[in-house]
């Protein structure tokens, strides 16, 4: 690559192992961006720190400035020791890797790919990756559409389009922006400045998220009109016996809703094969009160999905676990009282 | 007990040497009173001595390893642990099990359902007994998974080892340090990746017609199965539906509107096309796997391991059954099978001479017993 190119590409893919090495030679001391001329660029970085709220489309007009401020971001985020912060700008970082992935010829892709450790194939138009690869990123995904089944797999390749391997790579952006966030140790104190405008200037963010998790503590109910369709499957069907996940599901699920060991016991005893003193020491277990005290906590839809345990309603798109299923229940029904 | 304990002292080189960074695995394991211990850790060198003294009837470890496997499981400290897949007759649809029942009192074997014996009205007992080729269904699922490892996975064949599992089926063990560290996640997604569990074909994505060609394929073949999923409208929609149009795109559109047929179509797939393994022992890292060479306690036959080119020609019966002496045993029911290299006819309520591992097999099961201690 000429110096040109390689400062664009470091531009667009900070993240890469060979852009590092650029960003290494050009990189001043920390200090030095406080300057009069170079104060721009702490503005700019912090701006770019800041898209995990504003989530602009990536628009630059140097090059070098581009570069160096993911170098200035990524102190900046540090700074905030805010772990759910750090979270949030992996991810639009991730996001910004993604738009730009989509524009570059396959040639380019595979050598990145191949440079962040996987070894990935032409495959005509398409790519293919390998498969023990393929399935370790895309098990984060709640989607189901990435299934391995539901791709062309041969001799150890899942083979995908452009779009998604570009998803693919953005996935493994988040954990190298993490990686170099967390690598840093030793904030000047002049970022720190920075860093606490960032807190101040998410507060809002921060303040939702804190929100959401609180009412997702609060919202137990045992009307069973508000439980999703898997579990009052699992409910109807008790007396013809169910299969091992469904009654652990079930168990878990009854527990987050209040229900106490006696109350859920009473719902087994329709069991076929029902015994008291072994269902008491198996809910008992699973509610954390005996054994390793491990509460377990009700599985995610994806989990039930592969226990072809799911039968979705329309309440359920978009919806990731069983339990967030209450409140949306309980909006579609608020919506229709009103009409 | 002795037959156990000959066993052992014969084989301990075997069995340390099949179970892989030994010190790092949980040990556990049934006695003879039926009662089980567990978060046992033993060094290579003393696991022999262990074994003798503690002669245990059914023997595992942890198939993942950690740093303190003998404290409780929250604290043990995961550091990997090998991919299992366990092929069992009991989850394969196809299969369906014989059983017998037998008077408790007058020892009349009846062989459709009878809770009542019909000539001395005492109670009955149901008990399992082994068809001939019964197994046979296992191997052929064990090929097919296989298949999927080495052809489709291509996981690495050379860190991968097949074991007839003592019982009913077969483990397949990879303990590749590329995925001894997988989390549970993953190991879902390759469990299902087999199965097909979950598998919708709403989803399929545009570039991969594989199943729908497939079943176009079975429905072309007429394959028996197709018509115990689908009725003849059925069958007449999927194939106008496959030729009217070029694009997987519609086709997957047409089907997310008709979800009758749909749903007919996934259960297809699953049920067909998907690998019949027990999910569980793929994706519980904290699970428990019989060890390799030892005795499985319900059978008295060996967990042993097999090498691919070998597969197709094993026979459990002989390949993983002990000593031949014969012993007098009183027989109540004898099922037609092939033990060794003999092939014994059904016998009924009589006393007759039987290689010792038969014995123990039918004695295991309740359909013998021992005429030496009555």
């Amino acid at each position: 690559m000429t110096k040109k190119n390689t400062a664009r590409w470091t531009a667009k893919y900070p993240f890469d192992p060979l852009s590092k090495e650029y960003l290494k030679s050009i990189a001043l001391d920390v200090d030095e961006y406080f300057s009069e001329d170079l104060i721009h660029i702490m503005e700019y970085a912090y701006d770019r720190a800041l898209l995990m709220k504003t989530r602009k489309a990536p628009v630059w007009k140097n090059d070098e400035i581009e570069a160096i401020s993911y170098f200035l971001a990524v102190l900046i985020v540090r700074g905030t020791d805010n772990r759910y912060l750090y979270w949030m700008f992996a991810d639009s970082e991730s996001k910004r890797a993604y738009k730009l992935l989509l524009f570059e010829d396959n040639f380019a892709i595979i050598d990145l790919v191949n440079r962040l450790g996987i070894d990935i194939e032409s495959y005509g138009r398409e790519f293919g990756i390998p498969f023990l690869e393929y399935v370790k990123i895309t098990s984060r995904f709640s989607s189901p559409r990435w299934k391995a089944y539901y791709y062309r797999v041969n001799n150890g390749y899942v083979v995908i389009d452009k779009r998604r391997l570009a998803r693919i790579i953005s996935e493994l952006v988040k954990d190298i922006v993490i990686d170099d966030i967390e690598r840093i140790t030793g904030i000047p104190n002049k970022i720190r400045v920075y860093s606490d405008r960032l807190l101040h200037d998410v507060r809002d963010i921060l303040e939702k998220i804190r929100e959401s998790q609180e009412i997702r503590e609060v919202l137990t109910t045992k009307n069973r009109e508000m439980y999703p369709p898997c579990i009052n499957w699992m409910m109807q069907n008790i007396g013809v016996g169910l299969p091992h996940a469904a009654r652990f599901t079930l168990v878990t699920f009854l527990g987050k809703m209040g229900y106490n060991t006696e109350e859920i016991i009473n719902l087994f005893s329709r069991v076929p094969d029902f015994n008291v003193e072994r269902t008491r020491y198996q809910v008992e277990h699973i509610l954390g009160m005996r054994g390793g005290r491990k509460k377990y906590s009700v599985p995610s839809c994806k989990t039930l999905r592969s226990y072809n345990l799911c039968f979705p309603d329309d309440i359920c798109k978009g919806i990731k676990h069983p339990v967030q299923y209450i409140s949306r229940a309980k909006k579609v029904k608020e919506y229709k009282a009103k009409r | 007990m002795e037959y156990y304990k000959k066993y052992y002292i014969n084989n301990i080189e075997k069995i340390v040497g099949s179970i892989r960074k030994i010190e790092s695995r949980e040990i556990a394991y049934i006695d003879f009173d039926g009662i089980m211990y567990r978060h046992i850790a033993l060094s290579k060198g003393d696991f022999g001595e262990w074994l003798i003294s503690q002669l245990p009837r059914d023997l595992y470890h942890s198939s993942s390893y950690y740093l303190f496997p003998d404290r409780p499981i929250e604290d043990k400290v995961w550091r990997g642990g090998d991919l299992i897949f366990d092929i069992d007759l009991d989850h394969i649809p196809t299969y369906t099990p014989n059983f017998i029942w037998l008077c408790n009192k007058c020892n009349a074997v009846f062989k459709k359902e009878a809770s009542i014996c019909e000539q001395c009205n005492s109670k009955t007992r149901k008990i399992h007994v082994p068809r001939m080729n019964d197994l046979e269904i296992a191997k052929k699922e064990t090929f097919r998974l296989l298949d999927a490892i080495y052809k489709i996975m291509a996981l690495p064949v050379d860190e991968t080892q097949i074991y007839f599992s003592g019982a009913r089926g077969y483990h397949v063990h990879i303990y590749s340090d590329v995925l001894t560290t997988i989390d549970t996640r993953t190991r879902i997604e390759i469990k299902d990746f087999i199965t097909l569990d979950g598998f919708d074909i709403a989803n399929m994505h545009y570039l991969n017609r594989t199943y729908i060609e497939r079943i176009i394929g079975d429905i072309q073949k007429q394959r028996k199965e197709i018509y115990q999923y689908f009725n003849n409208s059925d069958i007449n929609l999927v194939l106008s539906l496959y030729r009217s149009m070029n694009k997987i795109k519609m086709f997957r559109e047409k089907l997310q509107r008709n979800r009758r047929l749909r749903n007919k179509i996934n259960n297809y797939v699953r049920e067909i096309y998907g690998i019949h393994i027990d999910g569980v022992v793929t994706t519980d890292i904290s699970r428990l796997i019989r060890a390799p060479y030892s005795i499985h306690g319900k059978t008295g036959l060996i967990k042993k391991s097999v090498e691919y080119d070998s597969l197709d020609g094993f026979m459990p019966y002989r390949d993983a059954a002990l000593y031949n002496e014969e012993v007098l045993v009183k027989v109540l029911y004898l099922p037609n099978i092939i033990w060794g290299e003999k092939e014994y006819e059904e016998a009924y309520d009589v006393e007759m001479k039987l290689p010792l591992s038969l014995a123990i097999f039918l004695v295991n099961r309740g359909l013998a017993y021992d005429t030496r201690r009555v």
